[in-house]
């Protein structure tokens, strides 16, 4: 069974349609990449997963918990989410550790202690063990983003959303950041990636979506997609990018 | 006149100091709370509360203090409600304060950039909890340098209970120059020094906070 199944997924800011008629299905393991141009509607799909943006119309199934159900909660939506965005959004009045920590302990009710070691193994998967005491203004734009994947992760969600996370980054930092998405991908992490990096959609991709003006274009294999674009607009978009 | 003057200065430190500050800190405390309430309630977004307490706010801005102070002493009783001197004072003063610092939480909470609140629904933290652990402990910092503002302000307007018969700095010297018009200019410079002693330290404490917290 998928982990996220959307189906006919429509959302508009007011007049204007970002989602017309999105459906996609993530299934266990994979890594679905999201590409296309700004404005197509990427970051929107993500943001629907977790009712961080309510949808319009159509549905989305996340582990079998419906976003439209109103019998569903957020906290229990959220939980089975990992979400890690363009800003990285640390919280910087914490340290490192008490940003990994904040989830496990007040919405999961870990206790201080639990919270802390396993806040502890995480930094040390992101490779910032010696960083927990830190806070975000002293950490590089890389380390801040590993410390955010970290933070989610804590959360023991089954799917991990990427929004864009290596974006605001310096070209020579990005490698850290996506090392550490590399890493998850091969332990079999389900994870939806929007990016501009073609590479790492290219090769640890498992699913490959490109997007523009609110519609799936197409999708499929990267492989083939990258080598074999059927599609005009990706044939465009490509020839731009690579 | 020394002895006038002195006799004078002596009142004004034991029993119209005391009442300033009490009337200040009072009405302080009063905008303090009621502006961290009525300021968190706007970030709810709620079209009716933020309606009322827009309407509270902008009411008790655009009204002369004054105004606001004579409504409460010599209005009230007459729509069955009594309140004393100081505690009208503290009721005005406190009210005008909440509505000010209304703005300045609200200010603050809002100007907390959307993707923190974003972060935190996204861990599956609750409005509530965004509120406490992400938003608010960043936006009290920005907070400390306005109500410092603020209570600066408070402790000047206090003066305006002189008004209606609080017997506080500004009341003594009216007292007692009224016997006496050679001690204006004494009185007054001294009065002149005492709310800068007041008001200086509050000022620095600010800078010190703000610095420290930065």
């Amino acid at each position: 069974m998928a982990m996220i199944t959307m189906s006919h997924v429509r959302k508009a800011f007011g007049s204007n349609e970002v989602l017309k008629d999105i459906s996609l299905a993530v299934d266990p393991g994979e890594v679905c990449c999201i590409i296309g141009p700004s404005g197509s509607g990427k970051s929107t799909v993500l943001r629907c997963i977790n009712r961080l943006v309510p949808i319009d119309g159509g549905e989305v199934v996340v582990d079998g918990l419906s976003v439209t159900d109103p019998k569903v909660k957020d906290v229990d939506l959220r939980r089975r989410v990992g979400m890690v965005f363009q800003q990285f959004n640390l919280f910087p009045h914490m340290t490192a550790l008490q940003n990994v920590t904040l989830s496990p302990r007040k919405v999961r009710g870990l206790g201080a202690a639990e919270a802390d070691e396993l806040a502890m193994r995480l930094l040390a998967k992101v490779g910032l063990k010696e960083k927990a005491p830190q806070y975000p203004a002293q950490l590089s734009g890389g380390q801040q983003q590993r410390v955010a994947i970290a933070r989610a992760l804590a959360m023991e969600p089954k799917v991990m959303l990427f929004d864009e996370a290596t974006s605001a980054l310096d070209p020579e930092i990005t490698g850290e950041v996506l090392a550490v998405m590399r890493d998850l991908a091969a332990e079999h992490t389900t994870m939806i990636c929007v990016t501009h990096e073609m590479g790492f959609a290219r090769e640890v991709g498992t699913h490959l979506v490109f997007m523009d003006g609110g519609v799936i274009v197409e999708e499929g294999e990267p492989r083939a997609i990258f080598d074999n674009p059927q599609a005009q607009r990706t044939k465009a978009f490509l020839s731009k990018v690579l | 006149m020394n002895e006038h003057y002195f006799a004078a200065l002596r009142e004004i430190l034991a029993q119209g100091l005391p009442v300033t500050i009490e009337v200040s800190i009072a009405a302080m405390l009063i905008a303090i709370a009621g502006g961290l309430v009525l300021g968190v309630l706007r970030a709810l977004r709620n079209p009716v509360l933020d309606t009322v307490i827009i309407a509270y706010v902008e009411i008790l801005r655009g009204i002369p203090l004054l105004v606001l102070m004579f409504f409460v002493f010599f209005g009230l009783p007459q729509l069955g409600f009594h309140f004393a001197e100081v505690p009208s004072a503290i009721i005005a003063l406190g009210l005008w304060g909440a509505a000010n610092g209304t703005e300045i939480v609200r200010g603050a909470i809002f100007s907390i950039s959307a993707g923190q609140s974003e972060a935190g629904a996204a861990l599956g933290l609750n409005w509530l909890q965004v509120m406490v652990h992400v938003i608010l402990p960043q936006a009290l910092r920005r907070m400390i340098p306005p109500f410092m503002s603020l209570f600066v302000a408070t402790v000047e307007s206090s003066s305006l209970a002189a008004l209606i018969g609080v017997k506080d700095i500004v009341e003594i010297v009216r007292l007692r120059v009224e016997n006496d018009p050679a001690l204006w200019i004494p009185l007054l410079v001294s009065i002149l020094f005492l709310y800068f002693f007041i008001n200086y330290p509050i000022s620095v404490a600010s800078q010190k906070l703000e610095k420290r917290l930065a």
